[in-house]
């Protein structure tokens, strides 16, 4: 045997069903060439208008192109270092905070104004480029599925995004710099499309991608674990080697090496992440009712992801007036998981009619062994629309 | 025949080939799918120059290698996969326990290396060939073939000593 014929043994494996899908190379591909003539032709506008240009010049160009992501490359003191930046306190898209309605994004091509913007502890907001924002391109079906995830490490030291200009999901440590991008190529269509989300370990160091990449991927040494089918990863623990999966049919369960192992009974209600025990998982429930009627959550519920029982439920204690979390993600010390509520402003008749509302939402830290929540912060923007991210959630 | 439509014939038509090259690159199917997706991309973007090129199968292998060297320095080199579905790739041929065992030594191969072998071994490309798509030096695809050589014959050593490799040490004759 020489050493080809070395390889020719490899190559004659029989070739599994393939995921490579050409059209999506070719919708891709029109991304990318459409990207590229953008550039050319703000460029070249820029050299021509010299000083006088503006976006308005370009909108025209770009407004017809429903499958475009705005990302405008060019740096300015607005737009986020590329290192030593500190950790964040939230971030945010407000549709360049004007009146925007669905199917109409369009309007706001060419503007930087409609990217993420990060906004750091010590209260510095950057446009981030790279990242792509709002999509100007929802249809009736997707109208709701307005911006590119986008998600904060709950340290606020890591951010993961969708990265248009490499059609990848990236981790940027904002202190160093570093960018990891996963391996699978995503793109925009199925962005708009299909709305994947992206989670992130504690720490960091692992990315959950659902939907149709169903996996987790160890950013730093590229180790990517596919989920098995009929499961969709929720998120994952320190370390990486406990994921929380769910399926169609409300059913959640631990997938830890190699096994689901679902838990009793279907669960309605929205996972938090794992706690830094790596096994307690919380809920938020309403409590028993004996009709129909909506009661709103009261109660947190911790679970022991390892066996799928029920630690104990707790009553909320020391809430705030007409407390209504919506949202339940990370954990801030052992017991304390963190939930968020709506911002509500004054209603739209107080208000002068050109005045946004201050929109955003609270965060909660609720205490899963006596119930005690206290608040933590408020992350407001003004806007007609648009949403905050907040680290963890 | 509008340019798309010639695209898709040929990708459809290659697909396999990209494939085989793209999963002795990595020894992975899934990751052999991504770097093939990633390069039929970027294949599709350059169209118009590449229908042009006298050699459109070395073209696209050039992209392909390049893809998969590019996401090699990104750091990321191995997938697991958790599911009870069978094997992705059973060897065709008899010698299943050989098939692993060159797998897994392959995987040992630095990328560039192994780059080099497939690209040497398995898409028969001269010295010259080989240093254009990887652009660099013939003296270091030469020294890059040593070498990789070297590793896999260190992988495989005692485990296939009853194996002759005989080509294995004159791989600058070829």
């Amino acid at each position: 045997m020489d050493t080809k014929d070395l390889f020719d043994t490899l190559a004659a494996e029989e070739q599994p069903p393939t995921a490579v899908d050409v059209r999506r190379a070719v919708a891709a591909g029109r991304a990318t060439r459409r990207r590229r003539r953008t550039a050319l032709a703000a460029g070249g506008l820029a050299v021509c208008l010299a000083g006088t240009f503006t976006w308005h010049g370009l909108e025209g160009q770009v407004r017809g192109d429903r499958t475009a992501t705005v990302v405008h490359d060019a740096p300015d003191k607005d737009t986020l270092p590329a290192s030593g930046v500190s950790p964040l306190s939230h971030a945010y898209y407000d549709w360049c905070g004007e009146k925007w309605s669905p199917g109409k994004g369009s309007a706001f091509a060419g503007r930087d104004c409609v990217q993420w913007r990060v906004v750091t502890r010590d209260g510095r907001t950057y446009r981030m480029p790279e990242a792509a924002g709002v999509y100007l391109d929802q249809t009736a079906a997707n109208y709701m599925n307005t911006a590119a995830p986008l998600e904060i490490t709950p340290d606020g030291r890591r951010v993961a995004y969708y990265s248009a200009k490499d059609e990848k999901f990236a981790v940027r440590d904002l202190a160093s710099g570093q960018i990891w991008l996963s391996p699978q190529t995503v793109s925009h269509e199925e962005m708009v499309k299909n709305a994947p989300i992206v989670v992130l370990s504690p720490d960091g160091r692992f990315l959950v991608l659902n939907g149709r990449l169903r996996a987790v991927v160890d950013m730093e040494t590229g180790r990517v674990t596919d989920v098995p089918q009929g499961w969709q990863p929720m998120s994952v623990a320190e370390g990486g080697s406990r994921v929380i999966v769910t399926n169609d049919r409300s059913r959640y369960g631990l997938l830890e090496d190699g096994e689901v192992r679902p838990f009793s009974g279907a669960l309605e209600e929205s996972l938090s992440r794992l706690a830094p025990d790596g096994r307690t998982v919380a809920y938020l429930d309403g409590g028993a009712s004996s009709t129909d009627e909506y009661r709103p959550d009261d109660t947190v519920v911790t679970l022991d992801a390892t066996t799928g029982k029920a630690l104990r439920r707790v009553k909320f204690r020391d809430a705030p007036k007409g407390f209504r979390p919506w949202r339940i993600g990370s954990w801030r010390g052992p017991t304390e998981v963190v939930v968020t509520a709506v911002v509500t402003d004054r209603p739209r008749w107080e208000r002068k009619p050109t005045e946004p509302a201050r929109t955003g939402e609270t965060a909660y830290a609720i205490d899963v062994t006596t119930g005690k929540v206290r608040k933590l912060g408020t992350y407001t923007f003004r806007g007609w629309s648009g949403s905050v991210v907040i680290p963890g959630t | 025949m509008s340019p798309d439509d010639e695209y898709t014939a040929y990708v459809s038509g290659r697909l396999p080939w990209l494939r085989r090259v793209a999963y002795l690159l990595c020894q992975d199917w899934h990751r052999a799918d991504d770097l093939v997706q990633s390069a039929i991309t970027r294949l599709y973007v350059k169209w118009r120059r590449a229908r042009a090129a006298d050699d459109l199968d070395a073209y696209v292998r050039v992209i392909l290698v390049r893809v998969f060297l590019a996401e090699q320095r990104g750091g990321w080199f191995s997938r697991v996969r958790v599911t009870h579905a069978p094997p992705a790739a059973p060897a065709a041929h008899e010698n299943h326990d050989l098939a692993l065992d060159l797998r897994r030594a392959l995987t040992a191969v630095p990328p560039r290396q192994r780059a080099t072998l497939v690209l040497r071994f398995h898409c028969d490309l001269s010295v010259e060939q080989t240093a254009q798509v990887l652009g660099c030096s013939t003296g270091t695809v030469k020294s890059q073939t040593a070498r990789g050589l070297a590793a896999l014959r260190a992988e495989l050593g005692p485990s296939y000593s009853h194996v002759p490799y005989p080509h294995l040490t004159h791989t600058e004759e070829r």
